[in-house]
């Protein structure tokens, strides 16, 4: 019954830990354990939970994909600027169905090189991360975008719940955490139920055992790669929403809390394990993590060295209980004998 | 005698200059184990992947149920029935049991995976082969031995309505008492109906299991013989090439 309780990939472990965390730092900063606090996590979780949703699947599928940010800025910059430029104001659906194109053909790119070449993913994705950098500030445009659709800024606005009470600290929760909560469903539907979903973890626990099984592994890693330039997309487009703005050197070097989110939620780096309510409270803990480092007033450097931390033990975790495991197995094979 | 299952004729097979298989021929029956053997590099495993569709013969004849077939793609060779259990058994370890033994093959419901359909499938054809070592259908792969991973990949093939598997040295890396396990699933296999062809370098569980054996000896087929009619030694004498004068090139 505890192991039920762990969950299949510690996401009870993490759950916990989550609620420790914020017990603790309401103890010690009362103000945090608040309507406010929770609302404003959940904003800046919008975000990097699109992203981890991809980074998700790439990391379940026995990849890495380092280059969702620079596809998420290139995506929705690119098509904030067609718009501006051609002045016209489609509307948010329009505009991140656009960028969703480009994120597609972003993702296309990697999946291809990956796929065909059978490179190492991490290498790849770094390499394409430069180049859709460079190819968007040399061509695209390089400029700070400070007005962008009206559209975007009428949703920027927008909160679905919005509490003012007596203290001046309103709360208000945005209304693109129901897209983003739509998202983390269609996610976890596809990984669980869908034959799309079966083919990624396979391939993820043993590429060559879903080849022999009939996968197409190359079309599906190629998929995986097209999904994640959606998703990541997607997240451009909201990044610029809730910003106000599009700046072209955004969200590069920001990779890391996706990253550290995905793999805390107990996505294995080796492939194969993952869940999306793991990514779901990796990417929450980070935010309050985060979020409590900043009201603490500690500065932003010392936040990013925790975040590093908290993925080298992650991963630290994954690799004991991975050697563990091969310890195990090897006992049962000698008991069964 | 009834017709065999499968049937070889002539069967050539070369990687460049190097011919690994130099006409073979070979017949293995239907609720039979037939074991191919031979020294390392002898040819067995590029002759089962022909019949596996993996790498198609260059040249010879293949008739299923006596009826001339070309085996281009492991596709073809599944849809006659035709089924592999490779060494590495090509399990994936962060499955479970079920999701691996629908590996490709899922139940689909409107689009979705069918996880109870699939689960009472998998325990039944676990069930008929009279599979007991395993204590849940839903225990992940990588927490199984080696023998019990060896069964899991055996019952695969039965799901995928097998009419002939064929094992690549399924009891390589067991100990005693798992190695007897799998045998005894191999030829329960056979006396429910399957062809079984299995490679094996054990003589041991070859003259335990087998019911005829062939033996390869450099990409030639030197005898195939009823396992009751023979010896080990005679066999060996087979697998070393002392037994028979054989042709070369
Ligand atoms: N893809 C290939 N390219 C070139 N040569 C090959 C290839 N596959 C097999 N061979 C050669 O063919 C010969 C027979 O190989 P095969 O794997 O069929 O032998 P085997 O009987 O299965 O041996 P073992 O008992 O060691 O598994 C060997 O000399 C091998 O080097
Ligand atoms: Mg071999």
């Amino acid at each position: 019954m505890l192991a039920g309780l762990r969950g299949s990939n510690n996401e009870g472990v993490l759950a916990l830990v989550l609620v420790v965390i914020v017990v603790a730092i309401s103890i010690l900063n009362p103000v945090f354990f608040s309507l406010t606090t929770m609302f404003s996590i959940m904003r800046g979780s919008i975000v990097p939970l699109i992203f981890a949703l991809g980074v998700l699947i790439v990391i379940i599928s026995g990849g890495i994909d380092v280059s969702f940010a620079a596809i998420a800025i290139f995506s929705a910059y690119t098509a904030v600027k067609i718009a501006q430029d051609g002045n016209f104001d489609p509307g948010l659906i329009v505009i991140t169905l656009m960028a969703a194109c480009f994120g597609a053909l972003l993702g296309l790119v990697n999946g291809a090189v990956i796929a065909n070449f059978r490179l190492p993913t991490l290498i790849v994705t770094l390499g394409t991360q430069g180049l859709f950098r460079g190819v968007l500030i040399a061509y695209v445009g390089s400029k700070y975008i400070a007005n962008p659709p009206m559209s975007l800024d009428e949703v920027a606005k927008t909160n679905i719940i919005s509490i003012v009470n007596e203290q001046e600290r309103g709360a208000f929760l945005h209304v693109l955490v129901v897209p983003v909560i739509i998202l983390t469903i269609l996610v976890a539907w596809m990984l669980k139920r869908t034959m799309f979903g079966r083919a990624i973890f396979a391939i993820g626990g043993d590429d060559e055992a879903a080849r022999r099984a009939g996968f197409p592994v190359v079309r599906i890693q190629m998929m995986v790669y097209i999904l994640v330039g959606v998703l990541a997309a997607v997240a451009g487009v909201f990044h610029v929403t809730l910003g106000r703005n599009a700046n072209p050197q955004d969200l590069v070097g920001n990779e890391l809390d996706v990253i550290a989110a995905v793999v805390l939620g107990g996505a294995s780096v080796f492939g194969g394990r993952g869940s999306v309510l793991g990514t779901v409270l990796g990417v929450l803990l980070i935010q309050v993590i985060n979020n409590s480092l900043l009201l603490a007033g500690v500065p932003t450097a010392w936040q990013r060295a925790a975040v590093g931390v908290l993925l080298i033990v992650g991963v630290g975790i994954q690799a004991l209980s991975a050697k563990r495991k091969t310890k195990r197995s090897f006992v049962t094979a000698q008991l069964g004998a | 005698m009834s017709q065999a299952l499968v049937q070889l004729k002539n069967v050539k097979k070369s990687f460049g200059p190097v011919d690994v298989l130099k006409g073979v021929d070979l017949e293995v029956f239907a609720g039979k184990v037939t074991a191919l053997v031979g020294d390392n590099g002898a040819g067995k495993s590029t002759l089962i992947k022909g019949l596996a569709g993996v790498q198609p013969y260059d040249a010879g004849e293949v008739r299923f149920d006596g009826e001339l077939q070309e085996l281009h793609s492991p596709r073809q060779a599944s849809a006659l029935g035709i089924e592999v259990v490779y060494q590495d058994l090509a399990l994936c370890e962060n499955l479970d049991i079920v999701q691996n033994m629908f590996l490709g093959r899922e139940t689909l419901k409107s689009g979705t995976l069918s996880e109870a359909e699939m689960e009472a499938a998998a325990a039944r054809a676990l069930q008929s082969l009279s599979v007991k070592t395993v204590r849940s259908v839903r225990q992940t792969v990588s927490s199984l031995s080696g023998g019990q991973r060896q069964t899991v990949a055996i019952a695969r093939t039965v799901l995928r309505d097998a009419r002939l598997v064929i094992l690549d040295e399924p009891t390589a890396a067991l100990g005693v008492a798992q190695t007897e396990q799998v045998l005894n699933l191999v030829r329960r296999l056979a006396d429910q109906g399957y062809g079984v062809l299995m490679i094996s370098h054990n003589l041991y569980d070859v003259f335990k299991v087998a019911d005829d054996i062939a033996v390869l000896y450099l990409g030639n087929m030197v005898a195939q013989l009823e396992t009751a009619k023979t010896t080990s030694n005679e066999v060996i004498g087979y697998i070393t090439g002392i037994a028979t004068d054989v042709k070369e090139g």
